[in-house]
This record gives structure tokens, sequence and C-alpha cells, in this order.
């Protein structure tokens, strides 16, 4: 069988109600004939060769081994469907995670139709049909969901695809039905839920789901965004200009957890994708894997960004002295980077230069993005540590002005202690 | 499921499914590229092909180049074609001959003709956009070139020829430009500039795509830059008046730029498209002859989405998306996220209306650059299209081939329904919806003067389409409601010799001129602009055009003059151009 072309225009121009009729019947011989056409009796389809040219070695060697496995499985008829679709399966995330979406479909495609109770291939076509804005998304997203029907990111994910698509009495039906899971997801379907009923022209109701979410997950700032929308929208905006700037001060978005699409990042082996699972690592806080996956990244591309992350991960370790030539190889190669001329500045501290720490603080806080708590503090405990308590005095203003912007308030007070110290005359030379 | 041998079916069925599902599809095949927009690129001797000057290392203005215009550059009646082209490497052989900008006049017959050599309007910097506005008030349009490295600004001679005044004129920007506007943010009667900058390119930043591949670097890796105000010293200078306009303490990373009034205090004000970084709403804060802006886009609703996220701002489409008589803002983005419509609201400023309008979903796998409100099918409301391609590499579309294969990517036109919401057109755009091409400036104007408003699209690297908006094609499917004729009515707002800038104009109808429309008003009031830098790197026909349906006669037209004069006049016959000018007594 050609690959399938699944594309609206495709299906459209297959609508031939004579041929449909004819192909019915033929479909329906096949029945007969007891063979599903999930992939039993029909040639398997050609084996996904992209071009890899320029690819990074890891990846052709991944996609080499994936495809080659698969070959091989595919030359011998008396293999279980199950395994013959595992490693089509495998093909298509490995594709997939390296930017082959087109090949990666139909992976998914022959993967799901040779193993029909795998959840993970239908889930996987869908999410990159949902991407894609095609409509036979839903289809997949439903055919995901009768093998996993309690697996809820998958409802948040159809009421995405279904609130862009203009489904809204279904995105809202798809929501809902996840609203009432753990609050990791709640908060996710609750906001999924607000903006149908914004789109709805329904401010009112978007506002209690939107509130429901920020109970579910008080730091969702996608959340707290939309609040301040519906705020102003409301006609409150100076009450929209306090949860704007509190979703600001918010660090980062809640992820959707989705132990599934997990597994499919983690097939990836480019430098992109080492550097993406060390920053990742970096947040939850295990710098050990952290390190270990920028060592990966720099093996494959000795860039800026990746010395960045290894610099940074040693120095949460408290290794100080190897994590300083990772942050100056960094800044040779990209020189005005606030965060790791802070991490530098942070390093030399430890290791006991603070007169080496200054310039490369000062230059750090700066840079348009270096005007930061934590890197004001370390400046001003270096400026301490040197006896140069007038700079100190000032620096720590500066820094605690910030801490207490930024709703940091355990270091808005250590801030301050250095502060009255620095006041009084009396440096303690603390660790910042 | 237990060991299953596979291969069992005869190939004789195979072949036998595959052949009757083949000619299935080959009698449902579309002919040629049947619809509305017809590629008369060719038939009238438009031969033009960007060409970035690929130097091999992922050089970013690569990836954005080719905008473009349509204006009456010798003022015969007609519009003219202005491109911008990119530079050879500096390290490409000297002895050929650089890239440049090409001007193409239309001639009697339809047919264009290259005159850059002539006309002096042949930079060859690294083009990006260009800026069109009668400076001088001699009635003869000059024009402001937009580079990756200095700007260029053309005073037209009035004899088909420009010179090359930027120096004289004191307007300096040496940042990267991309789009620019001119307008009269102080309503002294002469145009300023508003020059949209990008970002500070570093070349020693590589990128690369998820599988390693060196690509071109999004906006992330660099710094945003300030934008520039420049304003008309009516001597034939300029002053830099970015500090004192308030505009200096902002650094964005612009695309897009459009002027309005879109607070309803009569006074052009700016709205700026940020690529990855929050839009910005320039506010016109100036007393009479004073320049002075506020930023406010936060508050008034379109400087992110609705929940929050600063989106990658490329271009802007600027009307009156739902007829309720409020200017509405239309945004491009990159592919992942939905283009954005951004709904005028009265007080509280705009609500974003993207899903509900039907345009989220069609725009996710895209990337959009230029676009454009404007009536296609004469029924009286504003329909949508946009010019997609890739900033970096993805799969390979179908239809798609030669160097940009990877980035190329249809585009979208939609049908408003006369209500607000539109429906996406595939086969019935003809081409420029079925030919896939690495788009970008998309450009507005009745080239052909026949009340049917044509499109220019540019590629980055590849050849621009004049596609001409021919009615005949229009009986088809999602077009059949309707009827055979679609009247109109194009006004050309004058004042002394020059158009003017910042105008609007109402039509008032009697019948429903939307006949898709289940229930329309009794009746109708259309409100069009003369704002003709919009979309991307572009400026558009700078004539307003109301589509009229059935309606054979325009009951009362409306114009108001940016100094707050009015005109109206009553019944007025259709398919025609009027040329409008203010009445004497103020």
């Amino acid at each position: 069988m050609a690959a399938i072309d699944t594309s609206p225009r495709s299906l459209a121009q297959s609508s031939s109600k004579v041929g449909l009729t004819a192909l019915a019947m033929i479909l329906w011989l096949v029945g007969l004939l007891g063979s599903p056409t999930t992939g039993l009796g029909q040639a398997p389809p050609a084996l996904p060769n992209p071009d890899l040219t320029d690819v990074e070695a890891w990846v052709v060697a991944r996609l080499q081994e994936r495809r080659s496995q698969l070959a091989e499985l595919e030359k011998e008829s008396s293999h279980s469907t199950l395994v013959v679709g595992e490693a089509w399966g495998a093909y298509g995330m490995s594709l997939d995670v390296h930017g082959f979406k087109t090949e990666a479909l139909q992976c998914y495609e022959q993967a799901a139709n040779l193993d029909p109770t795998e959840r993970r291939w239908p889930y996987f076509r869908a999410i990159l049909l949902a991407e894609l804005s095609w409509p036979e998304a839903s289809e997949w997203f439903e055919r995901a969901r009768v093998l996993a029907p309690d697996y809820m990111p998958l409802n948040i994910r159809l009421g995405n695809h279904l609130l862009a698509a203009g489904d809204l009495a279904a995105a809202r039906a798809t929501f809902g039905a996840a609203s009432g899971t753990r609050r990791q997801l709640a908060t996710h379907a609750h906001l999924g839920l607000a903006r149908t009923a914004l789109a709805m022209g329904n401010p009112d109701d978007a506002m209690v789901q939107v509130r429901r979410a920020l109970a579910a997950e008080p730091r969702h700032r996608d959340a707290r965004s939309l609040l301040a929308e519906l705020l102003r929208q409301l006609g409150q905006p100076e009450q929209a200009e306090v949860e704007r700037q509190r979703a600001e001060r918010t660090e980062a978005s809640i992820g959707l957890p989705d132990p599934m699409a997990v597994t499919l990042f983690e097939e990836g082996v480019s430098s992109f994708w080492f550097h993406k699972r060390g920053r990742l690592y970096l947040t939850a806080g295990d710098f050990v894997h952290a390190a270990e996956e920028f060592r990966q990244a720099l093996e494959i591309a000795p860039r800026a960004e990746h010395h960045a992350g290894l610099g940074e991960a040693l120095l949460r370790l408290g290794k100080a002295e190897e994590a300083e030539p990772e942050l100056r190889a960094a800044i040779a190669l990209r020189p005005e980077s606030a965060p790791t001329l802070a991490h530098l500045g942070f390093a030399l501290w430890q290791l006991g230069k603070p007169e080496a720490a200054i310039p490369v603080l000062e230059q750090s806080v700066n840079l348009p993005q270096g005007d930061r708590a934590t890197a004001l503090d370390v400046l001003a405990a270096a400026y301490e540590a040197s006896g140069q308590l007038a700079q100190a005095a000032e620096t720590a203003r500066r820094a605690q002005a910030r801490a207490i912007a930024t709703e940091q308030t355990e270091l808005a007070r250590r801030i301050g202690a250095r502060l009255e110290r620095c006041l009084a005359g009396e440096p303690a030379g603390d660790q910042p | 499921m237990g060991r299953m041998t596979r291969h069992t079916i005869p190939k004789l069925l195979v072949q036998l499914i595959l052949l009757l599902v083949a000619s299935t599809t080959a009698a449902d095949e579309p002919t040629s590229k049947a619809g509305r927009f017809v590629d008369v690129t060719h038939a009238t001797g438009l031969d033009f092909v960007h060409d970035p000057g690929l130097r091999g290392d992922y050089f970013v203005p690569e990836s954005l180049g080719a905008g473009g215009a349509l204006f009456d550059y010798d003022s015969d009646g007609d519009l003219d074609i202005y491109l911008m082209n990119g530079a050879r490497p500096a390290a490409a052989d000297q002895e050929s001959e650089p890239l440049r900008n090409r001007l193409f006049r239309k001639d009697a017959d339809g047919s264009f003709h290259d005159v850059t050599l002539a006309s002096g309007l042949g930079d060859t910097g690294y083009g990006m956009g260009v800026a069109i506005g009668d400076v001088d008030q001699d009635g003869a349009p000059d024009v402001y070139v937009t580079n990756y490295g200095p700007d260029v600004f053309y005073r037209n001679q009035g004899d088909g020829t420009f010179v090359d005044v930027t120096q004289v004129a004191g307007i300096d920007n040496p940042d990267w430009a991309s789009s620019a506007v001119f307008f009269d943010p102080d309503l002294d009667g002469d145009l300023d500039l508003y020059v949209a900058n990008y970002l500070v390119l570093d070349t020693a930043v590589v990128c690369s795509d998820l599988a390693g591949r060196p690509d071109y670097c999004g906006p992330g890796s660099f710094q945003g830059v300030s934008d520039r105000l420049f304003r008309n010293q009516g001597d034939g200078t300029w002053s830099d008046v970015s500090r004192s306009a308030g505009l200096d303490q902002v650094k964005g990373k612009g695309l897009g730029v459009v002027s309005a009034d879109l607070n309803g205090d009569h006074k052009p004000d700016l709205f700026v498209a940020n690529d990855g970084q929050p839009n910005l709403l320039w506010l016109n804060r100036g007393a009479a002859g004073e320049i002075l802006f506020e930023e406010q886009a936060l508050k008034m609703g379109v400087a992110v989405d609705a929940i929050g996220r600063a989106e990658a701002g490329m271009g802007i489409a600027l009307g009156d998306a739902d007829g309720d008589g409020m200017v509405d803002l239309f945004l491009s983005h990159l592919r992942t996220q939905t283009n954005t419509l951004y709904s005028q609201a009265g007080d509280i400023g705009f609500v974003e209306t993207t899903a509900a309008a039907g345009l989220a979903g069609p725009s996710l796998p895209f990337t959009g650059f230029g676009t454009g409100f404007f009536d296609a099918d004469n029924d009286g409301d504003l329909d949508l299209a946009v010019a997609n391609g890739r900033v970096t590499r993805g799969p390979i579309e179908a239809a798609a081939e030669g160097a940009w294969a990877a980035y190329a990517e249809p585009n979208l036109f939609f049908l408003n329904d006369g209500r607000g919401h539109f429906k996406r057109i595939v086969t019935e755009g003809g081409a420029l919806t079925q030919q896939v091409e690495n788009s970008r400036a998309l450009i507005v104007g009745d080239v052909d003067n026949d009340g049917h408003v044509d499109l220019l699209v540019t590629q980055g690297g590849g050849r621009a389409l004049l596609l001409r908006n021919i009615p005949s094609m229009r009986n088809t499917e999602s077009m059949r409601n309707t009827e055979s004729k679609e009247h109109w009515l194009g006004v050309q707002i004058h004042d002394g010799a020059r158009t003017v800038v910042g105008a609007r104009a109402w039509a008032d109808l009697h019948a429903a001129v939307s006949s898709n429309s289940l229930e329309g008003p009794a009746v109708q009031h259309l409100l069009r602009l003369v704002a003709p830098s919009y979309s991307y790197l572009a400026h558009n026909d700078s004539r307003i055009h109301f589509g009229l349906a059935e309606t054979p006669e325009v009951d009362m037209l409306r114009v108001r003059w940016p100094d707050g004069r009015t005109l109206t006049l009553h019944d007025l016959p259709v398919d025609r151009w009027l040329q409008l000018t203010p009445p004497r007594d103020h």
C-alpha cells in the first residue's frame, strides 16, 4: 500500500459516491476473508527515508539504527504484528522528535494499524495532526481515548485542538471531562474551559473557570494572565494590572503533565535535545543529571549555551572550580549573556576572589536582562567582602527593591540584613 | 493479539483498491489552478525573482526579506510595482552586477516594464521594506526604503525619476529596519515617518533545528532595539524626535507597523507588531503641533494573546472586520501560534476574537507574514488573505519545489460572512491558495482599475506573483450565494495634489449588501480607511474600495479628512473611481 494521504484535500477528492461504494464493497470483501485491514494482508508501506544532509551524527546513527531494526523485522513475515508495530512506532518517535514530522505520521499510522492495542501510536499521531491543524486529529485522539480512557492529558490536548478549530461546544465538553482530576491537570482543564467560555462570548463564566484554575494551581501563569485580561475586559483595569504584574513575576508556565509525551522527548539525541533536557533537570533541581545532559550536548556541538548550562549545573553542585572554565568558555563565545556573567561572578565569589567577581557582576547587572535581585545581591556581597561598603550598601538597596518587586520575601530579608551591616560599617563577608 | 502472519491478501486485490482510489482521485482533481485569483505575472511581463544573496551561514535577513509596493509613481492613474531585493555577500565576485530593488512601470496595455535604472530607484542595499508618501506635497509620491544597513530616502522629482536625499534630509537610521509608515501625528498637514526596527543581529550566534542542522535563528537569540520617529521640518530636512516623542524607552523587535486612530480621538496612533515580544500601541497624546506618544498596548488588550503570551508578530491587517464601525487589528504569527484577531470593543480597547471568528485553527500549521483585509468578492464585507512561509526548515509540502521548498507553505484566504466570521477558501482561491511558496509580503490594490481588488505576493528567494482578481471565476461552491453582479465604488481622497493618509470614508447602503448574511440590517454602514502602510514590509493601494454586491447606488458617502473637514455626497452611481477633495469652507 502506498503512503496514506490523509490531508483534507485528499479526502475531499476521494468522496465520489461511486468510488466510495465500490471501495466499501471491496473492504467488506476483505472483511469476509477474515483479515482486519489494520495491517494484515497489505503490503507494508515503504520505510520512510528522510534526507539526512547536515543532520548531527548521533541523530543519523539513531535513525539508521531504528530503521535497520524495522527493516530486519519487515523482512521476516513470521514476527508478531505487535513486535513490528513497536518497531514502526519507535522509528516514528525518533523521526518525530528530530523534526521529520511527515515521515513520523506515516510510521505512527502503520504502528497503530499493526498494534491497535497500543495507545501511544494514535496519541502521538493525534498530537502531530493537531499541530498541523488537520481535522483528523480529533479522530485519532478519540482512537487513543478508547485505549486510554482515563488519560486526562489527552483530553486537554484534544480540547485545545477543538478550541483552535472553533468547535467550542465539543471543546467545552472535552475540557469538562478533565476538570475533576488531580490539581496539576485540573488547572489546565479549567483554563481550557475559561478560554472556551471567553471565545463563546461569556466572560463571566470564563472568570469562574479561571479562578478555579488558579485555585488548583496559584502559580499557573497563563491562568493568571487570563484573569488579568478578563478583569480588563470587565472594566476593572486596576485589578487587571495587579494580576498582570503577578503573572509577570511568576517564573515559568506550568507545563502539562504528560508522561506519555515525556517518553517521546527521551528519544531525542541531537544537541538540541540534550540541552533541553539539561534545562529541565536544572529546573527540577537534579543537577547531576543536568550536568550529564549538557556534557553530551557539548560532545556533539561546543556551543556557548551548552557550556553555560554545564557551568550552571556544576555551580549548583558546589563545584565552582569546575564551573569557572565552562562559564568562561561560554562567555568567550557569547560575551553579553547576563545570566552567564552572573554565574561566573558567583563562581569567582565562591572561590574567594571577590575582586575578580566584581567587574564580571557589574557587567552582568548593567545588561538589559541582568537587573535581577540575586545577581545584585552577589555583587553587593562582593563589594562588602572587598571593603567597598558604600557601593555594597547602594547595590544592596537596589537588590532589595528588585527582590520586593518580584515577591522574593526571604531574599529581601537577607539583603536587608546585609544593607544594615554595610550601613553600620560591620561587614560580615557571608555567602549570598 | 497472537502471532498472526501478514502479507496474506492477494496482491491483485490490493492493486484493485489502489486503482479504484487513483481513478476516483483523478476525476475529482481541480482543473489547473482555477479560482478567483489568477496568476498573471508572466502575462503582464512582471519579471522579478527576489535574490537574498545567500551567504551559506544562515544569515537571518535572508529569511525575512522581500517587501514591495503598489503605487502610482508617475501619476498616470494606475499602480506601478516596486520590489525589494537582497544584496550579494561582501565576499561575492566584485565584477558581478549588484542586486537592486526594481521598479516596474505599468503601461496602458496592462503590461509592466522595468524602469529601475531610468528611475533611479535601484538601491543596492539589503532591501527589506518600503513606505510611500508625498512628503513635500508636490503630488509625486516619495519613497523610503528600509534596509539591513542604512535606509535610503528618495524624493520623487515628478518626471519619473527619483533622487537619493537621505543625507540632505538628515534621516539616519543605523539599525536593522523592517516596516515603515508615513503619517501625520501632529496634524500639521505634512507627513512624518515612523520606522520599525527589528533587532541587533549577532552573526556569531549559531542556531540549529531539532536534528542539529544549522538553520536561521529566531528573535530570541538577539536583543531588541528602539524604533525611530522622524519629523518632517517642512523644508526638506527631518529631525529624529524618537526621544522627545517618548518612543526610545522601549526596545522591541518590530516587523509590522500601521497608523490609524485606534482610540477614537481623531489623532493617528501607531501599532507595532513585535516578533516574540509584546506588541506596542503608541497612543497619540500630543497637543496640536506636538508629537508625543504613550505606550498602552497592555491596557488596550493588544500586547499579547488572551493568556498573556507574547507572540511572533509579523504582519498586520487593519480594518472593520465585523462591520461594527470600529477598526480591528489582525496579526500574522509563527506556526503553532494562531494568527490573532483583536476586535475593537469601545472603551476597554480590544478583545481577542480569533477562535470565535474562525481564524484560529487554519493558521496553526503556518507562519504568516503579509496580510490584508479587503473585499475580495465585492459583497460589502472585508475578506482576509495571509501570505505564508517558514523561517525555519520544515516538512516539504507536496506542491513545493526549488531551493526554498523546505520553507514553502500555502497561503490563506478567508471569506467574511458579513458578520465577522471567516471561512477558509482553498481551491477557489486560485493561484493565491494553490501555489506553495516561501511568501512574505502581501500587497493589496486594484492593479487593473476594474473594481476587483488584486494582490501582489512576494517570495523570499522566489518570483513575485501578480494575482488578478477575476470575478467570473467565483461562481463556485463556496461563493454560490453571490449573484452575478459585484458592484463597487472606488474613492481617492485628496487634499490639493496629494492623497491624504489618515482620512476615513463611510458608505451608507440601504440594501443588505452581504447576500451571504441571512439577516442584514436595513441600512449598512461601511467604513474604510486611507492607511496604505500595512501588511508586512509593504505599501498598498492608497485608494479606498467599497464592495457593494447588488446595490446599484450608494445612498450616502461621507468622508472625513484628518483635520476634521468632512464631505457628504448622496446617491452616487457605482462601478467607478471617484476623486474627492475637501470642501473649501470648513
